[in-house]
């Protein structure tokens, strides 16, 4: 979809965000429009920076050792294969980290969507670079059949997601996983509060160098829903599951969580 | 003493150097396994670091050879250099320690605490010490010699960036 470069600036000035309006305007365009090349050479970059970010927070160990928990609780036998689907899964690194450890039983079948091709093309192009056995496909997540054929036999997981759901998007984000039925459901996001802010500034300022990333870092701890929200959601869009948000207690800082799932199980 | 100083220097400058690189070579390819990267970036900081230092050592060695400077002006300057720096790495180099130790949960703890945290820091702390450096001497080569150096040392990390765009 060609974007407008005066035109995208202009809306981001008008909403008060002039430090993103800024970076914008760093970006090559052709003519009029953004250049697709560069926006996507962009897209790359920032994600890589947010591969490595997740792997410094050891998000593959943590949603691993969280599945592998549920897989037991689930009791869904290891004769025919288990789904685990990542949605959003940028550049798969979750789900790669998880293949090349091995943490996760062989029963396992990991695919990996994500709605915009040129990161999941990159993801399965490293997966095949390193050997690792992960399916990564185009597409609505929850297109029935695109990646959960099965639904009572897929657990649904995302990292990083639900921050980039508006508030009145979450129910039916929730709603899509219950229709198609799946076992459970695992989404790990930035829990909003001070500590989470501070933690990912210090993380972007020091770790990325994409401003774009730096800019967004800080966003994302704010745009973050707070536990309540996310279990409300979850209760409305999907009711037959039983809700809970895996978080400490108000007691210690949240940051001591950094990314906490909001878990679902059917029942 | 003056061989302490300076063989303390040049060790913390080669290991600045080599740790630039590799935060330079940092998420650039998204691969799972990236210990071939780490440690090419690794060896180009440290290869980096010694060639924009070579201003900085050839200033040294015109002044302490043709300008007859003593090698005592040198120390005195890198000695103070280190009582702001040396703390700095000190705590880096702890902080690296507790990440090595903690178990795998909290080891984003030691990057949220210190080692990030001191990453931003560490221009800072490098411009700090110059200053104090700078005015402590007497004498102008010395000065003129630790400008450059802090400025070889700030650069390797930008340099190594643009290299990858
Ligand atoms: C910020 S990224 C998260 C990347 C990755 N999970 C990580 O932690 O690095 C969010 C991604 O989710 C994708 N996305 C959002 N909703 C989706 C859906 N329903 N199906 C597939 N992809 C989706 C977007 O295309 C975007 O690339």
């Amino acid at each position: 979809m060609p974007v407008m470069s005066a035109e995208a600036v202009s809306v981001l000035e008008m909403r008060g965000q002039h430090r993103a309006a800024k970076i914008l305007r760093q970006v090559p365009t052709t003519g009029a429009e953004l250049a697709t090349d560069a926006v996507d050479e962009l897209g790359l970059k920032v994600h890589r920076e947010l591969s490595r970010l997740g792997e410094e927070l050891q998000l593959g160990r943590r949603v691993a050792s969280m599945v592998g928990a549920l897989l037991q609780q689930l009791g869904l036998g290891t004769v025919t294969p288990v789904r685990l689907v990542d949605v959003g899964c940028g550049l798969g690194q979750v789900l790669r980290s998880i293949a090349a450890s091995g943490e996760l039983p062989p029963y396992l079948e990991l695919v990996g969507v994500d709605m915009n091709p040129v990161l999941s093309a990159e993801a399965a192009r490293l997966a095949r670079v390193e050997n690792l056995d992960v399916r990564f496909v185009t597409g609505n997540a929850f297109e029935p059949g695109l990646a959960i054929g099965d639904g009572p036999r897929t657990v649904v997981l995302s990292t990083g997601l639900l921050h980039h759901l508006a508030a009145d998007q979450l129910v039916a984000f929730f709603q899509a996983q219950a229709e198609l039925r799946v076992a459970a459901f695992a989404h790990w996001d930035i829990a909003p509060c001070v500590w989470s802010t501070l933690g990912a500034w210090v993380f972007h300022q020091a770790r990325m160098r994409q401003p774009v990333s730096r800019h967004d870092g800080v966003l994302s701890a704010r745009r973050a829903h707070s536990a309540d929200v996310l279990v409300a959601a979850a209760e409305q869009g999907a009711p037959g599951y039983v809700v809970d948000v895996r978080e400490g207690s108000r007691w210690h800082p949240r940051a001591l969580d950094v990314l906490r799932p909001i878990v679902g199980v059917r029942g | 003493m003056s061989v302490v100083v300076i063989v303390a220097l040049v060790a913390l400058g080669l290991v600045d150097a080599a740790f630039s690189g590799l935060r330079a070579g940092l998420g650039r390819t998204g691969l799972v396994d990236h210990r071939h990267e780490d440690r090419r970036g690794l060896r180009r900081g440290a290869m980096l670091g010694v060639i924009v230092s070579s201003p900085a050592v050839t200033a040294m060695a015109v002044d302490l050879t043709v300008g007859g400077q003593r090698v005592t002006a040198y120390r005195d300057a890198g000695a103070v250099f280190l009582t702001i720096v040396g703390p700095y790495a000190l705590i880096v180099l702890a902080g690296l320690g507790v990440y090595g130790a903690l178990r795998w949960e909290f080891k984003y703890l030691a990057s949220a605490v210190i080692l990030g945290p001191f990453t931003l820091l560490r221009p800072f702390v490098v411009l700090a010490a110059t200053v104090v450096a700078v005015r402590h001497t007497p004498a102008p080569g010395v000065a003129i010699t630790a400008i450059l150096a802090a400025a070889s040392v700030l650069l390797v990390e930008p340099v190594l960036n643009r290299r990858y765009r």
